[in-house]
């Protein structure tokens, strides 16, 4: 699971661009073309896509540490079986998109170094806590699902590499998504005891959800960069819109109640009351829904959210822990062809 | 032949236990590094080995299923510490250290391909094809950990003490993996498994091949004492029991 077009972007200044060749760009993505590596970009378009297919990988690999930490504890042979291999494909997500923007010009290592140091950041979402197995049945379902929505229009944009490499993602994130569901639905038709364990989850994953696919738009949403040269093709409210349309009704059909959540700074939920908001709008054909709390989305992506110190800690300590395995590696006697 | 008699059952039962306990517990602890290992490609790699383990070890409680009736989950998940039958050294708590983590594989991969190679000689047909179907995957765990032996034994100084210090930590346990379950010479005699000699003396010859060059040197003694193939376990297999045990354990009749 992951997103990347969420990274807040913006474009250098093009001036010193040549306008001939900038045009000739220009039109080739308005007219449906790609972009290869060694064509002719502007350095913006460059910078930009390096940010996204860096923030995406980021993000795939502080992903598999939530649910990685439940492999463990999975509570059958089906499950934990699943649950490896849904972690490991993120992982083999995060090694695909490294590939897409070492292509751009960064080397892997330069990136899982800032990521370890805080320099770039991942997705906000993997910054949630997940106590129960409720938790892991949720993230797959509800965030996959989230990433399956945003990923799917991500696969229309303009960057050769990192389409060709979402399509391949996407059809792996399908059967995450499955698999999240099927754990939702043996919940919600299991005992008492794993219905409230499920609706305890929900609502801790709920808003995470909704806030997904980042802030609201701006009025100029369309002319900004990413859209104007279609790295984004639909935007975050759209998106958002979206998905509730799609997840509402299907987690209420499984018994489900979408309530609106006051957390505490851990992420606790201290209450929950169903979404005053929550109805199908016969006008416009959309889901209507309380939007999530938008003050703790922006306290917990400056760094101050309930697990943003531990996600980094363990992803810190991976990297320091295997410096040694890399350096025997690369620059063993055996000469291995492993590069990081 | 596919018929068992009755009096073979629980022996039989106890050494497919051996194996079962075995690989769900080396691809338990294995499966934690998913996420978290020092290079993405070996990462993917691990997780593939451990998800193998899971997937044999569930195999074999089919195999126990077919047997007495009783549901893999239950068996995998639903026992008391003595009744697990693996040896101790598949759950020994790595520490996140990839040397404990290359090494434990390696003493481990080994033992199972050459056992497995024995199991698919049973005369039970099942077990026979089953071992026989495991054995193949087992020999690309062996190809994988002879690699990184000789990674990390040939890499440098440092990743070479780093491994030695593990394989020596590791080898009194890996010793225990050779102590016979019980039952398992009326398994020889009444003809189920064929001995083909001393497991212990053909997992030596073995690792000996595979170090041969590294500079690396192992030290095993010949299994003495009771431990996990008799239900005898220590207090790194009570804790990934437990986790193991987690979750199910909170209502163990319900579906998850």
């Amino acid at each position: 699971m992951s997103a990347s077009a969420n990274v807040e972007v913006n474009a250098k200044d093009c001036a010193a661009e040549d306008p001939v060749k900038l045009a000739a760009f220009e039109k080739h993505i308005a007219e449906g073309g790609l972009i290869e590596p060694n064509d002719w970009m502007p350095q913006a378009y460059k910078s930009l896509m390096l940010r996204m297919a860096e923030h995406h990988a980021n993000s795939e690999i502080v992903g598999a540490l939530p649910e990685g930490e439940w492999i463990t504890r999975a509570p059958s042979l089906l499950r934990k079986l699943a649950l490896t291999a849904k972690v490991q494909d993120e992982v083999g997500h995060g090694q695909m998109l490294y590939e897409v923007a070492q292509d751009l010009g960064k080397s892997r290592n330069a990136m899982l170094r800032d990521l370890v140091t805080g320099v770039t950041k991942y997705h906000n979402c993997f910054n949630y806590p997940c106590p129960t197995w409720g938790d892991i049945c949720m993230i797959a379902w509800l965030i996959d699902g989230a990433a399956i929505l945003n990923q799917g229009t991500l696969a229309h944009g303009s960057f050769g590499p990192y389409i060709r490499t979402m399509r391949r993602i996407n059809m792996e994130e399908a059967f995450h998504f499955k698999h999240g569901e099927d754990m939702v639905l043996t919940l919600m038709s299991g005992t008492d005891q794993q219905k409230k364990m499920a609706q305890d989850a929900f609502d801790r994953w709920w808003d995470p959800s909704l806030a997904f696919f980042g802030p609201n738009d701006r009025p100029d949403e369309r002319e900004r960069p990413a859209m104007k040269w279609r790295m984004k093709t639909a935007t975050n409210d759209e998106l958002r819109q979206k998905f509730v349309n799609r997840f509402a009704p299907a987690a209420m059909s499984t018994g489900l109640v979408i309530n609106v959540c006051k957390k505490d700074a851990e992420g606790n939920v201290l209450s929950a009351t169903p979404d005053p908001l929550l109805k199908l709008n016969e006008e416009t054909g959309d889901w209507d829904f309380t939007q999530p709390d938008w003050d703790e989305f922006f306290r917990v992506i400056r760094g101050n959210g309930p697990c943003n110190k531990e996600r980094l800690a363990l992803r810190r300590f991976s990297y320091e822990q295997g410096e040694w395995v890399r350096h025997a590696i690369l620059h063993g006697a055996t000469n291995a062809t492993c590069n990081n | 032949m596919n018929e068992l008699d009755q009096k073979f059952h629980d022996p039989l039962i106890n050494v497919l236990l051996c194996v079962a306990d075995d690989k769900l517990f080396l691809g338990h602890r294995n499966s934690d590094w998913t996420g978290i290992a020092p290079i993405l490609e070996a990462d993917i790699a691990f997780s593939s080995l451990a998800q193998d383990d899971i997937a044999h070890a569930s195999a074999f409680y089919e195999l126990i299923h077919s047997i007495n009736g009783q549901n893999p989950d239950q068996i995998a998940f639903g026992r008391n510490t003595d009744a697990y039958r693996c040896a101790d050294i598949v759950a020994q708590d790595d520490e996140f250290n990839w040397a404990n983590a290359i090494a434990r594989q390696f003493y481990c991969n080994v033992y199972q391909y050459l056992w497995l190679q024995r199991l698919s000689n049973a005369t039970w047909a099942p077990l026979a094809s089953l071992a026989n179907r495991i054995c193949a995957e087992q020999a690309i765990h062996v190809d994988h950990i002879t690699t990184w032996m000789e990674h990390l034994g040939k890499g440098t100084e440092d990743s070479k003490e780093r491994l030695q210090t593990a394989l020596d930590l590791y080898a009194p346990s890996a010793s225990m993996m050779f102590e016979a379950p019980e039952g398992i010479t009326s398994l020889f005699e009444g003809g189920i498994l064929i001995n083909e000699g001393c497991l212990f003396t053909a997992w030596n010859v073995c690792v000996d091949n595979i170090l041969d060059g590294t500079g690396l040197t192992i030290a095993v003694a010949p299994c003495t004492g009771i431990g996990g193939r008799n239900g005898k376990h220590d207090a790194d297999f009570a804790h990934a029991l437990s986790e193991l045990q987690e979750v199910f354990s909170t209502d163990p009749l319900a579906a998850w």
